[in-house]
């Protein structure tokens, strides 16, 4: 019997197994947000990842197409950037532009290594230190008020100092120096998750207390971690350059950008402003697109 | 013997005088559903907790028995409870809160069986899949490899008691399941806990603040407030004759006439009496001391002095 009205459309047997599943399901609120195209929503984080995503190719790519870093020509000492030297010749001779593109390869790596070791490391240690406490969290707090106390960098200079400053213990110095980070957020987190009501019914599936607190509560946690992530790796970059400006840290000849700079300082005074200032800029800018890109994810999850 | 039997459950907070739950006792026999009601406070989360050992840190349980098919789970040493989820398990209240929310449905289905079915992880995902069709999903399959983020409040709550059901415990301890859904949502959910309660003999131990669902779903009833079991007995006995003045004055709040000589105020757990002493209209001296449970009928107990002196039938 129709009254008339419009008809309202054949939605088929709402009982019918196994054809309507995707109404269980929930919309995507995730669809709703993504009005705007990202680079709207998120500038900063495109931005960054654009710069990011350049270096990475550099750093993979560019080692291949440029010469030898090392390679010393005495007659083309100090020659301004030109099409030959992009980034010009320092006092060797050697290629600028060729250093500063091996550098970029082991900065970067360097970098994304400090933040994933420190992370790693200092989430392990978060999650027992939470979910346990105790006595290890006791122990582990304190430990991280001494490591804070010092200012990251300063703390980096005196293990480097002490363990000698190969790469590899460079890369291990700056690590312990940003563990203790990782450790407090991820303790905060899981202080905070492992009072949900799913660590509860993880504890009644018969999951072990170790299980539960890795494969349960961890994973959980992590996301303020990810963002310090970015952020620490923008910082080891800083750490890593600054120590080698210094002097204690990676060497010469070694292409590094600290080195560069701090091999180029002097020659600004006398004119060839070109030797400090491609691998100064270069340190920058891979800093601040993992600033930006950190900035902008922790908008969202911190 | 019960299948489940509680008894004298005291919790409480430690270092401190307060007590959660004084000798709080029920049984749940197989097949059945056992309501335990009671407002909020009254202790019938803690209730829940105590009986799964899953007490939150900084609260102890001070006495009591839990026996489970005659067999003790309270560890008289340590305090501590032993139970498998082949035995006893509970579904929550939030069904989203209550899976893990980057593990995948399935997988957290699969998980329990493989932790207490020693099945392998194929079949266990095969299974688990099985018993997501069995709590009336369509497109198991589908919903199997979904993150709980993808699933609506009622979904959760199947894949919630698929995953509570998946070992085919005696005893399924059902906290508030339906509070966080809607009412539709709600019935279904009802049903389906019918449904598996008369095909797999599982004991049931509700527990909720709405007299509706009791009304609808359970055999007996235990109501608490303060943490002290305030009456006792079959779903007729306590709906239909009200013995201890707090259950009258439960009642009447659902009809808003309640008795205006019950003061308006919280639990106090510090209380050596009766918990609703400091509330109750037929207050008198004796109230000071914890009342013990009287029976008022068959099977019908009502903790208050008002009944003491009695033969028990009246």
């Amino acid at each position: 019997m129709s009254y008339g009205g419009p008809v309202p459309p054949d939605y088929g047997d709402p009982h019918a197994p196994g054809e309507r599943a995707e109404e269980y399901l929930a919309p995507e609120i995730a669809g709703e947000a993504s009005a705007l195209p990202l680079w709207r929503r998120k500038p900063l984080l495109v931005v960054g990842a654009v710069i990011l995503g350049i270096y990475i190719v550099v750093a993979v790519l560019g080692p291949l197409f440029v010469g030898d870093p090392r390679v010393t020509d005495p007659a083309n000492f100090y020659q301004g950037p030109s099409w030959d030297n992009l980034f010009g010749t320092d006092k060797f001779g050697r290629d600028v532009f060729a250093r500063a593109v091996h550098a970029a390869r082991l900065d970067i790596t360097i970098g994304i290594l400090i933040a994933f070791f420190a992370m790693v490391i200092g989430s392990a240690i978060g999650v027992v230190s939470g979910y346990f406490g105790g006595w290890v969290d006791e122990i582990v707090m304190r430990l991280t008020d001494v490591v804070l106390a010092f200012p990251g960098f300063v703390l980096a200079l005196v293990l480097v100092a002490a363990i000698g400053n190969s790469i590899p213990n460079v890369v291990i110095a700056v690590t312990v120096a940003y563990i203790p980070y990782f450790i407090r957020l991820t303790r905060a987190q899981v202080l905070a998750e492992r009072e949900l009501e799913y660590v509860d019914g993880a504890k009644l599936a018969g999951n072990g207390p170790w299980r539960v607190a890795f494969r349960h509560v961890l994973p959980n946690s992590l996301g303020p971690s990810f963002v310090q992530a970015a952020l620490v790796a923008g910082w080891a970059i800083l750490t890593v350059a600054g120590l080698a400006f210094l002097g204690v840290g990676i060497r010469p000849p070694t292409a590094e950008w600290g080195v560069m700079v701090a091999e180029g300082a002097p020659d600004i005074i006398t004119g060839q402003w070109w030797t400090a200032l491609f691998p100064g800029g270069m340190i920058v800018a891979a800093a601040m697109a993992f600033q930006f890109i950190g900035d902008d994810l922790g908008a969202d999850v911190l | 013997m019960s299948l489940l039997e509680v008894r004298d459950l005291t919790v409480g907070v430690e270092r401190s005088p307060h007590t959660l739950l004084r000798e709080v006792g029920f049984t749940v026999e197989p097949g059945e559903i056992v309501g335990l009601v009671g407002e909020s406070g009254s202790g019938k989360t803690m209730a829940s907790l105590a009986i799964m050992g899953l007490l939150p840190r900084g609260i102890e349980l001070r006495a009591g028995s839990v026996t489970l098919d005659g067999r003790e789970l309270v560890d008289p040493a340590t305090g501590e409870i032993h139970r498998t989820a082949n035995e006893m398990t509970m579904i929550f209240q939030h069904p989203r809160s209550a899976l893990n929310p980057t593990m995948r449905a399935g997988r957290q289905i699969a998980r329990v069986l493989e932790l207490n079915q020693q099945m392998e992880s194929r079949e266990a995902r095969d299974e688990a899949v099985g018993m997501l069709s069995r709590v009336g999903i369509p497109g198991a399959g589908r919903v199997a490899r979904a993150y709980p983020h993808q699933l609506s409040g009622g979904m959760c709550q199947r894949v919630m008691i698929a995953m509570a059901l998946a070992c085919k415990p005696k005893v399924l301890i059902a906290d508030e399941p339906t509070t966080a859904l809607d009412v539709t949502i709600q019935a279904q959910i009802f049903d389906l806990i019918n449904e598996l309660v008369d095909e797999t003999g599982t004991g049931v131990l509700f527990i909720t603040h709405d007299l509706g669902a009791i009304a609808e779903m359970c055999d007996r009833v235990t109501v608490l407030y303060g943490g002290q079991v305030m009456e006792r007995g079959t779903l007729r006995q306590v709906f239909t004759d009200p013995r201890h003045p707090y259950t009258t004055y439960l009642f009447d709040a659902v009809e808003r006439e309640v008795d205006p000589r019950v003061e308006e105020k919280g639990v106090n757990f510090a209380l050596q009496g009766c918990r609703f002493g400091h509330r109750c209209p037929y207050v008198h001296e004796a109230c000071a001391e914890f009342p013990p449970l009287y029976p008022v009928g068959d099977g019908h107990v009502a903790s208050c002095f008002l009944h003491g002196g009695t033969d028990g039938t009246s």
